[in-house]
């Protein structure tokens, strides 16, 4: 297992995907900050508290992260070498999550940091509100969780890299749309607020007031249904990733 | 102790069966040349055997571990190539051979791989940019990593220039030398004859023939050519003795079972013409496949 961890890492390390989106946090943060200062479009505070705002770039980074992760390899041909060796497809898989699991603390470092320095340098104070910024990270990992574990789900159906990657994106658009149109029928029936697209405002829920009027949930319902959904996709993405010829 | 026994392995795509109770073994250091026409199951046996493909019954050993969908150890010192090898595009050659080293093969055994398979003039380039020939180099290379036992390797000629197959069938030699079993499968069939110590031919699914090179090419078909100085007269002579002949472009051809060579002989000198020239022409691997498959159409 740890062979096939270190081996993930070892792609990831010489690939762009982690520079690339690095940066791209970086220079969102600084944009961010640069404009809030300027134009007053947010407080230090809610700046560092919000980390700049690169919560939804980081959403999108790990949409494609996780789309590609897996349908990359079919796409090149590369499963056949990660599959053909003495590990089983289930220890393939999990070093898959812990990747992307990995990629995603990666990433919340880096804004973090690009969020601090931007703080330093725009709002010159280096305080930071860390129950705000917890409950934040907290709400908005969930919210990724989710949505990740779809997107995962999805890579798994789709035949190419660039489809997955289409199909994640436009999946948590829809996903939006549908939840909004929902929440309409779920003021007539009741049990529809347990479907998967309610629990997509599990982020909005957790950080603002008023929201479980709209989603008929408690938070507790909300963080445990948000869990149980994202293991139910990623269990559906394994079960297929372990029946699925090369 | 076989290297690898493959029991009654049978595979069905849907309805479809692809492989009809599929049995052969490798001996430790030999090379098993699979052959049969495309789409005849080939490629879904190597899958099969490195879990790329779900079999539906049989058993596969490996170093006499049998393989499970829930273990998979026996594959530990399995080196595979199958169908186009399969890079990481985006990374050195280099890089794709340290990826899957599992820690067991030293810088010094890389390099010695390297310089085996010659990718080291190019091993710094990244794989992208790799032609046919450097990435199935490139991919022997990597199926050579981690000391495997046994190699699997698919098509593993295809793309390669003359002087890159036969270096490529110098080391297959060598490993096997060396104790590792290879199964391999090319539709270079005068390149597989060159090293294959055994040939299993696989038709629709099945396998139709399976023995030693050496009695796989002594079968009935070989024939012995003839020129004489009066042809017409020298066949009807072999003839006479109930032999097998025909004219073909300006030589007897005589069917070689038995002591035809010896009779034929006996016949031309007793009727009195000269021998110009006397040849036998063994069948080659391809003529005896499509021996073989054309039997197997017939059989069906």
């Amino acid at each position: 297992m740890l062979t096939l961890l270190r081996q993930e890492l070892y792609k990831q390390i010489h690939g762009k995907f982690y520079i690339g989106w690095g940066m791209i946090m970086f220079i969102f943060a600084m944009l961010i900050g640069w404009a809030s200062n300027k134009y007053h479009i947010m407080s230090g505070e809610t700046y560092m508290t919000r980390l700049s705002g690169s919560i939804q770039i980081i959403l999108i980074a790990m949409i494609v992260f996780a789309s590609t992760i897996i349908s990359n390899e079919f796409s090149s041909g590369t499963i056949k070498n990660l599959l053909s060796r003495q590990y089983s497809r289930m220890q393939v898989f999990i070093s898959k999550l812990i990747t992307i699991l990995l990629m995603y603390i990666y990433l919340i470092v880096v804004t973090f940091i690009s969020t601090f320095i931007g703080r330093m340098i725009f709002f010159n104070s280096g305080n930071i509100i860390w129950k705000q910024l917890g409950t934040n990270l907290g709400a908005y990992s969930l919210f990724l969780l989710l949505i990740a574990s779809a997107a995962l789900l999805i890579s798994n159906i789709a035949k190419s890299s660039g489809a997955a990657i289409g199909i994640g994106v436009a999946f948590i658009f829809a996903a939006q749309i549908i939840s909004t149109l929902l929440q309409i029928l779920i003021s007539h029936y009741n049990w529809l607020k347990w479907n998967p697209f309610n629990f997509i405002n599990v982020n909005n829920q957790l950080t603002m007031n008023g929201m479980d009027k709209m989603t008929l949930l408690s938070n507790n319902q909300m963080i445990i249904g948000t869990i149980l959904y994202s293991i139910l996709f990623i269990f559906v993405a394994g079960f297929i990733f372990k029946k699925r010829n090369v | 102790m076989n290297t690898l026994e493959i029991k009654n392995l049978t595979k069905f795509y849907g309805r479809t069966k692809a492989l009809h109770n599929v049995s052969f073994d490798i001996k430790p250091g030999s090379i098993l040349g699979l052959i049969g026409p495309n789409g005849a199951g080939k490629s879904t046996i190597m899958k099969s055997i490195v879990g790329l493909t779900n079999y539906s019954s049989g058993s596969i050993l490996v170093n006499n571990e049998k393989l499970k969908k829930g273990s998979r150890k026996g594959l530990k010192n399995v080196g595979s190539m199958i169908e186009t090898p399969a890079l990481y595009g985006h990374m050195t050659g280099i890089q794709n051979l340290k990826l899957f080293n599992n820690g067991s093969t030293s810088d010094a055994e890389i390099k010695q791989i390297m310089d085996e398979t010659q990718i080291s003039s190019f091993a710094n380039r990244k794989a992208k940019n790799y032609s046919l020939g450097m990435r199935q180099r490139l991919g022997i290379a990597m199926a050579l990593l981690n000391h495997p036992k046994l190699l699997i390797l698919d098509e593993p000629m295809n793309g390669l220039d003359p002087q890159s197959t036969h270096d490529l069938r110098d080391l297959l030699l060598k490993l096997s030398k060396r104790g590792i079993s290879i199964l391999i499968s090319s539709h270079l069939l005068d390149e597989l004859a060159r090293i294959a110590d055994y040939y299993v031919v696989i038709n629709h699914g099945k396998v139709v023939k399976q023995s030693d090179a050496q009695s796989f090419l002594s079968s009935d078909n070989a024939i012995i050519k003839l020129n004489t100085s009066d042809n017409a007269a020298g066949l009807k002579a072999i003839q006479s003795i109930g032999l097998d002949a025909h004219i073909v472009d300006r030589t007897i051809e005589v069917k070689d079972k038995g002591t035809a060579l010896n009779d034929s002989l006996k016949a031309l000198v007793n009727a009195q013409i000269n021998i110009n020239n006397v040849q036998r022409q063994q069948e080659d691997l391809e003529e005896s496949l499509l021996n073989i498959l054309t039997k197997d159409k017939g059989d069906k």
